[in-house]
């Protein structure tokens, strides 16, 4: 008989006279993965929150491990036995593994720290996964894949019985997440329960045993392992279609070229990039693509190798200004990073623009011919004085509508739908198109392959910092990338 | 409902206990500068410190208790929980208790069952017909169709039989899950000779769940009018299979069961009106149009909440184009537990 370890039943949260969660209800039996697939990221981090810790709720009931932990009538205010593993790791970095899993424990009751104890201690745990990590280094030098191990060590041992996985694939390379999966099903043997949060459905049919909808606060569907398809999910989710021109660019000149590229973690890059080509390169470990990244932005000097943009060698001491050779780069989750809140929208939009025209005072007439350019594409909200009411999609169209009007030659993009729900991916993947389409080159650098298959031509695949000998066009995918299925 | 003519009692307290507040501060700055000029700081020390406990506990023993049992009684108001009402954390005064204790004992959800009992004999019978004569009349086709050697009718015939005597006796019992699931069959069969093919029905159950758990009691007439549900206004609309899927589920304390059809599903906002309506417990559903739809649904999910609380019920989950799951939340209730 299956036993739960958390029932939310009816529970509606309402925040600020916005209703977050509107009469959710799921349930997750012990040592049972249960996936949530958030189709509009509405209501997914209040859901956090609540499972976290026993806040007030409008109505419903909540049971965790069988017991009636909150309810409409009285919050506790208590914590659950419940951890949170994501991006963000919860370890102090300037402490040692050992100390991360032993010390700051609440089973940790010693006054005096015996270093050998906590030493062999860890290293058993470490042992029993078959997992080689140093346990005196300071987490702060650790990688995200061993951060992320460490974390899981640390809360079974905390007495954690639910962990809730926040979107591993957005840092967890597919090499990386197929490890950490082997240790989710290792500790679901031991009982312990997990909520896989995740974006993308084929991650989730891999490794849960269910899966829940979420959409706009409610829960639409819970679809069980054995109706597992594409076709099952097809009435909730939006379809996006590619359309190559792979084809016809195979004439095109190369835009950007990488020439025997050597870096830290990069051995000898070479690839090529067209006009309105959209190629990716997909890092088997997360270690290579991080490297691009820093060159492009001019923070890591390549040991060797050229990079040429249309024909011409860029010198590194020029690569702080690649923007200037028409190289422009878009980060992971680029609209903290790229766009100024105070500011109205057409200054976010026009920010470049000064680069472009080669002179600091853009006339008024520039401006307006700009905003009626753009006001078809953005609609009112280009008359926004600030961003600070815009919603996300709003702010993701201006990170790319600015790169529009800048028209550079190539688009680097770190990780596109990172962090995106269902909608904004739509929204992305057509933002794509509009840049695909102005003759600009694209190259998205991923460790998860999923949604870039709806816009790319060409994947590259990099692993341990070198890339495979042959491209695969989209439609030639090895059987091995996740996310790929006809 | 009589309409207010003066200020509540409640209200009324909460004024005397603002002017008292009032009061107090004012006597506790005339004390502050008293006590700074003549110098007896401890004093000042110690009333403040009493002033503080006053005020704690005025939040923690009055405010927040206040609040919470004026929350759930406007969730009794608008519906959303009905025993809920009864079992508040801190009551207002003894008199109250008493008196909430003797509502709950005069209701004892008494009328309210049979209420919702009826209505559900209504749903499944639609007409006064008499049963005995039913069954005999029933009966005597069969007999005439074994003789006549068509099989067909006989089975039909039988089935039609078995179904109106299982719904329309002892509606007060528990029924045994297994006897539920057995009337839905009969159900079904008399619905295939209808529609042929196009109605399928089946059963699931975790390989590792106890087959005991089809003798778990529930309340008679639970599964079918939700079958029904699914059959009529879910199968029928659509083109092709139709099939229509139980699902059984138990942990040490809950029954789950699944009722799933591959049907043509619901709007998103009807969905949503449903689910909110199924949150709580109330009557006012019979008197309102049948056209409104979901009167099985909420028929069989008051009749949940009333006999076991407002922890148990029914909850959907459906899209337009997708089907439909309908989610039956009972108690565990074993023969050996009784």
């Amino acid at each position: 008989m299956k036993e739960e370890i958390l029932r939310i039943a009816n529970v509606t949260r309402i925040l600020d006279g916005i209703t977050y969660l509107d009469n959710i209800n799921f349930n997750i039996f012990k040592g049972e993965i249960m996936g949530l697939i958030p189709l509009d990221n509405h209501g997914k981090s209040q859901l956090i929150e609540l499972i976290l810790q026993n806040v007030s709720i409008h109505f419903g009931r909540i049971y965790f491990d069988d017991q009636l932990v909150n309810y409409y009538e009285h919050s506790s205010m208590t914590k659950n036995r419940v951890y949170l593993i994501d991006k963000e790791t919860n370890l102090i970095q300037d402490l040692r593994v050992m100390d991360n899993i032993c010390v700051l424990n609440h089973t940790f009751h010693d006054y005096i720290i015996r270093d050998k104890r906590l030493q062999k201690k860890t290293d058993e745990l470490l042992k029993q996964l078959g997992i080689e990590i140093d346990t005196e280094q300071y987490v702060s030098e650790l990688s995200l894949i061993e951060k992320a191990i460490i974390e899981l060590i640390r809360a079974v041992a905390n007495g954690a019985q639910l962990i809730i996985l926040n979107e591993l694939s957005n840092f967890l390379s597919i090499e990386e997440l197929s490890f950490f999966q082997k240790l989710l099903l290792y500790y679901t043997k031991q009982r312990i329960s997990f909520l896989y949060m995740v974006n993308h459905h084929e991650e989730a049919f891999k490794i849960c045993h269910r899966v829940a909808l979420l959409e706009k606060g409610r829960i639409i569907k819970i679809i069980q392992e054995k109706d597992y398809s594409e076709a099952s999910l097809r009435p909730y989710i939006l379809s996006f279609t590619h359309h190559s021109v792979a084809d016809e660019q195979n004439n095109q000149a190369g835009i950007l070229k990488y020439q025997n590229l050597c870096a830290e973690n990069l051995k000898k890059i070479n690839f090529l990039v067209k006009k309105g080509e959209c190629l990716t390169i997909l890092d088997m470990n997360n270690r290579g693509i991080q490297d691009i990244a820093e060159i492009i932005n001019g923070f890591l000097p390549p040991v060797s190798g050229k990079i040429l943009v249309g024909g011409k060698e860029i010198p590194w001491a020029k690569e702080r200004n690649l923007l200037l050779n028409g190289v422009a780069y878009i980060p992971e989750n680029p609209v903290p990073k790229t766009l100024f809140y105070d500011i109205s929208y057409l200054e976010n939009l026009t920010f470049l623009i000064d680069r472009k025209l080669k002179r600091s005072i853009i006339g008024k007439k520039v401006l307006r011919s700009i905003k009626e350019e753009y006001r078809a594409l953005a609609g009112a909200e280009i008359e926004a004085t600030d961003l600070w009411r815009l919603e996300m999609k709003s702010l993701y169209n201006l990170v790319y509508f600015r790169l529009l009007l800048y028209k550079p030659k190539v688009v680097f993009i770190m990780q596109p739908f990172s962090q995106a729900d269902m909608y904004l991916r739509g929204r992305i993947i057509e933002l794509i198109k509009m840049l695909k389409e102005k003759e600009i080159a694209v190259v998205i650098l991923a460790v998860s392959i999923s949604d870039t298959l709806k816009v790319t031509d060409r994947l590259l695949i990099m692993e341990d910092g070198k890339l495979a000998p042959s491209s695969h066009q989209f439609k030639d995918l090895p059987s091995f990338v996740p996310g790929y299925q006809e | 409902m009589n309409l207010k003519k003066s200020f509540y009692l409640m209200d009324r307290i909460f004024l005397l206990f603002m002017l008292m507040v009032i009061l107090l501060m004012a006597l506790f700055f005339y004390v502050i500068s008293l006590a700074l000029n003549q110098g007896i700081s401890l004093f000042l020390l110690l009333f403040t410190f009493l002033i503080t406990i006053v005020f704690y506990l005025s939040y923690r023993w009055i405010y927040i208790p206040y609040k919470e049992s004026n929350k759930v009684l406007r969730l009794f108001a608008d519906g959303y929980i009905f025993k809920g009402v009864f079992d508040l954390r801190v009551h207002f005064n003894h008199e109250s208790f008493l008196a909430m204790q003797k509502f709950k004992e005069i209701i004892d959800t008494k009328e309210l069952i049979e209420g919702s009992k009826k209505h559900a004999e209504y749903l499944a019978l639609q007409n006064q017909i008499n049963p005995h004569f039913l069954y005999n009349t029933l009966e005597g086709i069969r007999s005439e169709a074994i003789i006549e050697g068509v099989e067909s009718i006989a089975n039909m015939t039988e089935a039609l039989e078995t179904f109106f005597r299982y719904t329309i006796s002892d509606m007060d019992k528990l029924a045994t899950l297994e006897e539920e699931i057995s009337n839905v069959e009969n159900y079904c069969t008399i619905q295939r000779f209808r529609f042929g093919e196009k109605i399928n029905f089946k059963i699931e159950c975790p390989e590792d769940q106890d087959r005991e758990v089809f003798q778990a009691k529930i309340p008679k007439l639970t599964l079918q009018p939700i079958v029904e549900n699914a059959v009529f206004h879910g199968i029928e609309p659509k083109m092709g299979e139709g099939i229509v899927t139980l699902k059984v589920l138990a942990t040490p304390r809950r029954l789950l069961i699944t009722i799933s059809d591959n049907g043509v599903g619901m709007e998103e906002e009807h969905v949503h009106l449903l689910n909110d309506k199924l949150k709580g417990a109330s009557l006012t559903y019979i008197k309102k149009d049948k056209k409104t739809g979901g009167i099985a649904l909420l028929n069989v999910n008051n009749r949940i909440k009333l006999l076991f609380g407002d922890e148990y019920g029914i909850y959907l989950y459906s899209k337009a184009g997708a089907g439909t799951d309908v989610e039956i939340t009972l108690p565990l209730i074993l023969e050996e537990k009784r």
